[in-house]
């Protein structure tokens, strides 16, 4: 009971004075050791090698068996031609005869999505999708196999091999007795939308205005597991792995690693994020190429954006990969380089759904919070908190400081009405109507949305509408003296700090737990400027900051990505057509972040505007 | 006057129109759904469920649906009978009626604590005196900070919003707490019956609201248990209580035919068969545990909820107010199925205590585990039961933050409490740099 009643604990113990004393150093100590620690833990002696959680997967047990080859070269063919003959749309009806003729039962899934934003648009779609019943099991539970459907002339490249390998193995899995979760083979049409639909309509989720999902004829038990295919060709090259999903949530490693278990097996080679696991023996070399994975993967993870049809599976707790197979001019490898052909991707799948097969419950070791340096390496959550912790701890370490000193100066006056401490409480409702600002801001699209006739009438577009009244807001509210802080006394800038390093450090400490990756970049861009602001005493030299903190509002933030990529990816244009191309740029992303979030449910914007906007705008009022 | 008059109507008025725009808004659903806003005892569907029952000449006590007693059953039959469409009206206007009897009854308090104190520290210097007592001018701006606090709590504007029964309950409670501030004793006895008669664990508040009737009575002097006129007067008080809550059971009894309701109201509440995740400590610890334990554990749990009230009694004799606050908390952190409007009716009241702050020690964690907790618990409740990503340990690990900051709490405003008694007796001892000596606790 020493915690709770030792009164001098408070006052005496070692912990109270070195941060009343010391803060400072410990922070900075904290920082540079944290940053120490994310550069060890990319190098092979700290990273740990991935093995199976779950015994039951059983990968590559049994011999995988699937051939097929002129059905499915034949379908592939028939396929081709008949895309050929109607471009711009699914071809629905064939691709139920075709399941039809295997022996399955094919559906049509109609959906239409009314475009939230600007003019009434209306998108019509169809996907299609055919069950096949297990044998060994009452429809229980269910796998599926999908595939976007694009024809020949789409940019992307067309998936039209990944759908004759789906078909082909659906003749394949059919005519086997040892299935005991129904498989559901998915086609589906425009993208993203169609798989959102049908995950909407399969697990019949509240409707929404935006998206109108239809209803599914037939359903099966619920989806333990989705991979996704999109084949560009018939000779594959590697094999691309994508994990990152809406929100930059992962599935579950025990499925990433059944797929790069059996592409191996297969010799196939697996890729994540373009590169294959390392063979050098050169630690420096090898360090290098987790470090340049791992980046890769975080900056992906942060982007939000799945990269892949996977990524929106993961929300309906569906534990979901994309298997992209590249070509070998898209892999930029010569002629005589290895190549693999069709039918052994197929045996990578064979081998994934008879693996899959074997679970004998839902994933469920706490296995889905990692980050990979390579297809056979992971660094797990254990690990990489500890540098996500160290370089936010400072925060808590200032908010404790300036919360000792506080009452250290109450303790001295010996006063009976504690003052100081007492203005930390009025300074929460400075913290409380931040937060509403900024959900009143994350209401901005809805609200313009329902007024659109306003810029209808001077004719602009909803993109350049939502773009420009975010920063006017933002702007207003910066420069508002209603909001500045004024130099009313020291004790309440000191409370306000305190309101405003705790504020942010839960925020980001609640991102962490969602996407670390966003959480770390957010957490080394803003703890070092929001440490300086706080620390320094003198309010003019504090005011030098202002641009820096600037640069972090949540918009410039995303306008710099754009801009500094840019810049990397065409550097000898002239940079002022850098900076106006990143602005429009700009717009589009803000644009599909928002309708990312009505369709799909993606955060990003309701984090940027509700969350950490407020918590970036009471830095910008304290300096 | 007029001004805080004005003031007050102002934030009644706003208090209210946020708890209408609230529960017409669809909101609404997504915050019903919430287990940390409704439990199996309190959730209105629950309710409407158990009165559809009925109607239907099926009894609501043999499923699990309803676990409330037959009494309120029929008042909820009443309410839905003749005023379906008034409910989310009726919710808002007894939510904000609580709010003003907290207000009003603080008010009372301390000025009754005022003049308890007043002989105390006429035997100290002037000095510690002015130090010590409590600023006749802030107690009404004390009050006032109660009622704009319980209007706009988050969590009593959640659990109104959400239509629990709860907010039932905290207008008994605070009803009763103002009727005790009155010195009517009778009333809040009877109130305190029916509450226990409703929940049982409110059966620990006859303890503070027996003592504050008993100190009025000796106008404001402490008493002993060991004089005869105390002990005869508080025993009859608690035979009486206790025959009210055997009469309301009678009546239930009647009413529904037999005692079936014992089993879905009282058994339930003591037996903890329901692991529903909530903010309690119960569930997550019966559903991980072995079967053969289950007894021996329900025993230390619910033996826990009942036993400090004891000693608190003791110690707690010369401000049986504060006693009732303790008493508040302990039910929040002890109960089987706790929800935040039992959080918010005590954090509501702690403004009353400003004077007991300058001796508390862990007021900042205490805040910051609350916030954080609050801020989690959705989080981790997300990620365990919607993405499947968590598993039920993070979402236990938030409850008992939750419930390691209110057991701070409660201790902390205890020592400050007793810090304050101890001035209050002995005056400020100060070292030689007029500073005050710190105090400990020891066991002689």
């Amino acid at each position: 009971m020493g915690l709770l009643t030792d009164d001098k604990s408070s006052e005496e113990s070692g912990i109270v004075k070195l941060l009343r004393n010391h803060a400072n150093k410990v922070s900075f100590l904290c920082f540079t050791s944290a940053i120490i620690v994310a550069a060890a833990l990319v190098t092979e002696n700290y990273v740990d090698t991935t093995y199976f959680s779950d015994n039951a997967l059983l990968p590559g047990l049994v011999n995988r068996e699937f051939t097929n080859q002129p059905y499915l070269k034949d379908v592939l063919t028939r396929l081709r031609k008949v895309a050929k003959s109607r471009p711009n749309e699914l071809v629905a009806d064939w691709l139920v005869n075709e399941f039809n003729s295997i022996g399955l039962h094919g559906y049509e899934h109609n959906f239409t999505l009314h475009y939230p934003f600007g003019k009434e648009q209306v998108i019509k779609g169809n996907n299609v999708y055919a069950i096949l019943r297990a044998s060994r099991a009452q429809s229980t539970e269910a796998l599926v196999i999908s595939s976007p459907y694009r024809a020949s002339n789409n940019v992307y490249g067309q998936t039209l091999p990944g759908i004759a390998l789906m078909l082909s193995l659906a003749k394949y899995f059919s005519s086997k007795n040892y299935l005991a979760k129904d498989l559901i083979f998915l086609v589906c049409d425009k993208e993203y939308i169609g798989f959102q639909a049908w995950l909407d309509a399969y697990h019949e989720v509240d409707r929404s205005s935006v998206l109108d999902y239809g209803y599914l004829e037939a359903k099966s038990g619920p989806i333990q597991a989705a991979v996704n295919l999109q084949v560009y060709e018939e000779d594959i090259a590697r094999l691309e792995v994508k994990i990152e999903g809406l929100n930059g949530q992962l599935p579950n490693l025990d499925l990433f690693n059944v797929a790069v278990e059996l592409a191996t097996r297969e010799s196939i080679t697996p890729t994540f994020h373009g590169k294959s696991h390392p063979f050098s023996a050169d630690f420096y070399e090898v360090s290098k190429d987790y470090a340049l994975t791992t980046a890769s993967m975080m900056i992906s993870q942060a982007k939000t954006i799945p990269t892949g049809a996977h990524g929106l599976f993961h929300k309906y707790a569906i534990q979901a990969i994309t298997l992209e197979g590249i070509g070998k001019v898209a892999a930029n490898q010569r002629k005589d380089y290895l190549s693999a052909p069709l039918f052994q991707v197929g045996r990578v799948i064979e081998g994934i759904f008879r693996s899959l097969n074997n679970l004998l419950e839902r994933f469920n070791r706490s296995y889905w919070f990692y980050l990979l340096p390579s297809t056979r390496r992971y660094i797990s959550i254990g690990y990489y908190m500890i540098p996500f912790g160290l370089m936010a701890l400072p925060l808590l370490f200032k908010a404790l400081n300036i919360y000792l000193t506080m009452k250290k100066v109450d303790q001295d006056k010996s006063e009976q009405d504690s003052t100081q401490v007492e203005s930390l409480w009025n300074a929460l409702p400075f913290n409380f109507y931040c937060h509403v600002l900024g959900f009143l801001i994350a209401s901005l699209p809805a609200l313009i949305q329902r007024y659109s006739w306003l810029y209808h009438d001077y004719n602009l577009k909803f993109k350049d509408t939502i773009y420009y009244t975010l920063i006017s807001t933002s702007l207003l509210l910066m420069f508002n003296p209603i909001f500045r802080w004024k130099q009313k006394s020291e004790e309440q800038l000191k409370a306000r700090q305190c309101v405003a390093l705790i504020n942010l450090a839960l925020i980001l400490s609640c991102l962490s737990l969602l996407n670390i990756s966003l959480a770390l970049f957010l957490t080394v861009l803003i703890v070092p400027v929001t440490y300086l602001c706080v620390s320094i005493s003198n309010s003019i030299l504090r005011k030098l900051l202002a641009p820096f903190i600037l640069l972090l509002h949540p918009l410039s933030i995303g306008y710099l990505c754009i801009l500094v990529v840019s810049f990397l990816v065409h550097h000898e244009t002239d940079p002022m057509v850098h900076l106006a191309r990143s602005a429009e740029s700009h717009k589009s992303y803000l644009l599909k972040y928002l309708e990312d979030w009505y369709i799909h449910g993606n955060w990003t914007f309701f984090f940027g505007s509700a969350l950490f906007f407020p918590a970036w705008f009471q830095i910008w009022s304290i300096i | 006057m007029m001004c805080t008059i004005i003031k007050a109507s102002f934030l009644l008025a706003f208090g209210f129109i946020i708890r209408m725009f609230l529960i017409t808004s669809s909101y609404q659903k997504m915050i019903a759904d919430r287990v940390e806003v409704s439990t199996p005892v309190n959730s209105w569907r629950r309710a409407v469920e158990g009165v559809t029952l009925m109607k239907l000449n099926i009894s609501p006590y043999e499923g699990d649906t309803f676990h409330e007693v037959p009494l309120f059953l029929q008042f909820y039959h009443f309410l839905l009978t003749n005023f379906e469409q008034w409910i989310p009206l009726i919710f808002a206007i007894i939510d904000i009626l609580t709010g003003l009897c907290l207000s009003l009854a603080s008010y009372n308090q301390l000025k009754t604590i005022k003049r308890w104190e007043k002989i105390r520290l006429s035997k100290l210097p002037s000095s510690d005196a002015k130090k010590l007592e409590i600023p006749e001018k802030s107690i009404a701006q004390l009050s006032f900070r109660v009622l704009a606090i319980y209007l706009f709590l988050p969590y009593s504007i959640m659990a109104c919003t959400a239509q629990t029964t709860s907010v039932l309950i905290n207008f008994l409670v605070s009803l009763t707490m103002l009727f005790i501030s009155f010195g009517w004793r009778v009333i809040a006895c009877s109130l305190v019956a029916l509450l226990t008669y409703h929940s049982f664990y409110p059966i620990l508040l006859i303890f503070p609201v027996l003592m504050v009737s008993e100190k009025t009575n000796q106008k404001g002097k402490s008493f002993t248990y060991a004089s005869k006129s105390s002990c005869f007067s508080l025993i009859s008080c608690s035979i009486a209580t206790l025959l009210l809550i055997s009469i309301l059971v009678m009546i239930s009894k009647s009413i529904t035919g037999s005692y079936d309701f014992f089993s879905s109201t009282y058994y339930f509440l003591l037996s903890v068969p329901d692991f529903t995740p909530n903010i309690g400590l119960f569930w997550y610890f019966f559903a991980e545990m072995f079967d053969q334990f289950r007894e021996f554990f329900l025993w230390t749990f619910q033996i826990n909820s009942f036993v400090y009230s004891i000693p608190l009694s003791l110690t707690l004799k010369n401000n049986p107010n504060f006693f009732f606050l303790i008493t508040l908390i302990l039910l929040s952190l002890f109960k089987p199925y706790p929800s935040v409007s039992d959080l918010a009716i005590y954090l509501a009241l702690l403004p009353q205590w400003t004077h007991l702050f300058t001796y508390m020690k862990q007021g900042l964690l205490v805040a910051c585990v609350f916030i954080s907790c609050s801020v989690l618990a959705p989080l981790m409740w997300h990620m365990w039961i919607i993405l499947g990503t968590a598993n039920s340990n993070y979402y236990f690990g938030v409850t008992l933050a939750y419930n390691v900051g209110q057991i701070f709490l409660i201790t902390d405003l205890l020592f400050a409490y007793l810090k304050r008694e101890f001035y209050l007796s002995n005056g400020i001892k100060v070292d030689d740099k007029d500073k005050p000596l710190k105090l400990e606790l020891s066991a002689e």
